[in-house]
């Protein structure tokens, strides 16, 4: 049933995107200005380069085994036990940061939107929606954001270009006053959170997409326009609200949705932004779970992760109530533990991968007897 | 309250189990009723507000010691 699923290449490319739009969108500018002041922005522009550097080797990887996605691959490298083991690792990374992802959408609705909602019941919903959409499968999924994609750009493009009247200069002036060392824990920061994250999208990537156009169409183009949002989302929040203002915000982009007035007739259009935000979460909390959902189905060879979709989601509801018991504990873990925890799945696991896989193939190679036997 | 969530999980595995035992074989019903039988003990648990530790507290000890040599 899974084999039949087949993404193409422009859904593929617009589930990246969304990916990397997903939760930075809202979170970037406040996680960011916190790190570097004013020069937020500039550590948000890094992570670009060093984003498709980490792309291009993470196809270099899938590409060595075409058929195969991300779990087979571990199962093929490092043998049955090690990566079924690592398979339910990444299960388990995968679970956590959807409980997380959870927790924020759960929260921003409950501070923002619906107050006086208890947070269980908007976890509840929100996976619901998730639940069907995994339940019909990816291909569903992929052709809603189709659909929702000019939605979510078009919004996203109103919210910059109407809070442009607002935006004062002053605030981003000395550039790189303090030097480059806090943006490049700015960089790190965002890293952890769009970047190294995207590994997990390979469990979809060389197996389950049509195979027609060239690499830069799917990944590298639709990484670069992610990335190229986030940045325009923060430079807009510093120069309008000010560094101070958006790092003390825990929504600083809701904040500066706020703002906005154009010559008193639109006004209070912060729900717009809101709208688009709950959007790309879906799509990029769908993939997390996806990734996790299939990682614990081969861990445990499972005929089909639909099985196990919706006791999964009872469980990562009951999560994202417990994994932050409160906002000191979240802020701390997201600028400590958080960045070492996904530099070991998304940098150091890959890596290791890479080694073990280029090893192999090398033995192989002298043993040319076995190299039938191997592969 | 305890009705209202006996129940909501009760129908969830009810109208989820049929739909397997239709499209699927035996072994994966077992499978399913096996998962969700877990999931509902977390859920239950933390329905009874019993002290179950955040996860990433564990992590966050596991990364104590390298955390503490990367910032030294």
């Amino acid at each position: 049933m899974n084999n039949q699923v087949k993404l193409n290449q422009r859904q593929f490319g617009l589930l990246v995107m969304l990916f990397v739009i997903g939760t930075s969108i809202l979170l970037t500018p406040s996680s960011a200005t916190g790190a570097a002041k004013h020069d937020g922005w500039i550590g948000v522009i890094l992570v670009l380069p060093i984003g498709l550097l980490y792309l291009w080797c993470l196809n270099r990887i899938s590409s060595k085994y075409p058929d195969c996605n991300l779990l087979e691959i571990n199962e093929e490298v490092f043998g049955k036990w090690l990566g079924r083991f690592l398979s339910f690792s990444i299960g388990f990374f995968g679970m956590i940061t959807s409980a997380t992802v959870l927790y924020i959408i759960g929260d921003f609705m409950a501070m923002n939107i619906l107050h006086s909602t208890p947070t269980v019941y908007i976890n509840m919903l929100f996976m619901a929606v998730i639940i069907t959409g995994l339940f019909y499968g990816l291909e569903t999924i992929a052709r809603t954001a189709e659909i929702f994609v000019p939605w979510i750009l078009v919004l996203l493009v109103f919210i910059i270009l109407a809070s442009l009247p607002n935006i004062n200069l002053h605030h981003v002036r000395p550039i790189l006053e303090e030097g480059i060392t806090p943006v490049l824990s700015a960089t790190l920061f965002e890293l952890s959170n769009s970047t190294l994250t995207l590994f997990i999208l390979l469990i979809i990537y060389p197996k389950l997409v049509n195979k027609n156009s060239k690499l830069s169409k799917t990944l590298f183009r639709p990484y670069a326009i992610g990335i190229f949002f986030t940045t325009c989302i923060t430079f807009i929040t510093i120069t309008v609200l000010g560094d101070t203002l958006t790092s003390i915000q825990s929504v600083p982009t809701y904040m500066l949705a706020k703002n906005i007035q154009l010559e008193g007739m639109i006004e209070r259009v912060e729900v717009v932004l809101a709208i688009s935000w709950i959007l790309t979460v879906f799509f990029k909390l769908s993939l997390y779970f996806y990734g996790t959902l299939q990682a614990f189905t081969h861990a445990f060879h499972i005929t089909n992760y639909r099985l196990i979709l919706v006791p999964m989601a009872i469980v990562c509801i009951c999560l994202s109530l417990i994994v932050y018991p409160n906002v000191l504990f979240a802020s701390e873990w997201d600028s400590t533990t958080w960045i070492a925890f996904s530099v070991t799945f998304g940098g150091v696991y890959p890596l290791l991968l890479w080694i073990v896989s280029t090893i192999r193939t090398r033995l192989s190679w002298s043993k040319s007897e076995e190299t039938t036997n191997d592969k | 309250m305890w009705l209202l969530l006996s129940l909501s999980l009760i129908t969830i595995a009810i109208i989820n189990g049929k739909h397997i035992y239709k499209t699927y074989e035996k072994k994966d019903l077992v499978v399913f009723s096996l998962v969700y039988f877990l999931s509902t003990i977390f859920a239950i648990a933390l329905f009874l507000e019993l002290p179950i530790p955040s996860p990433l507290k564990g992590i966050t000890f596991i990364y104590q010691p390298l955390l503490q040599l990367l910032s030294m």
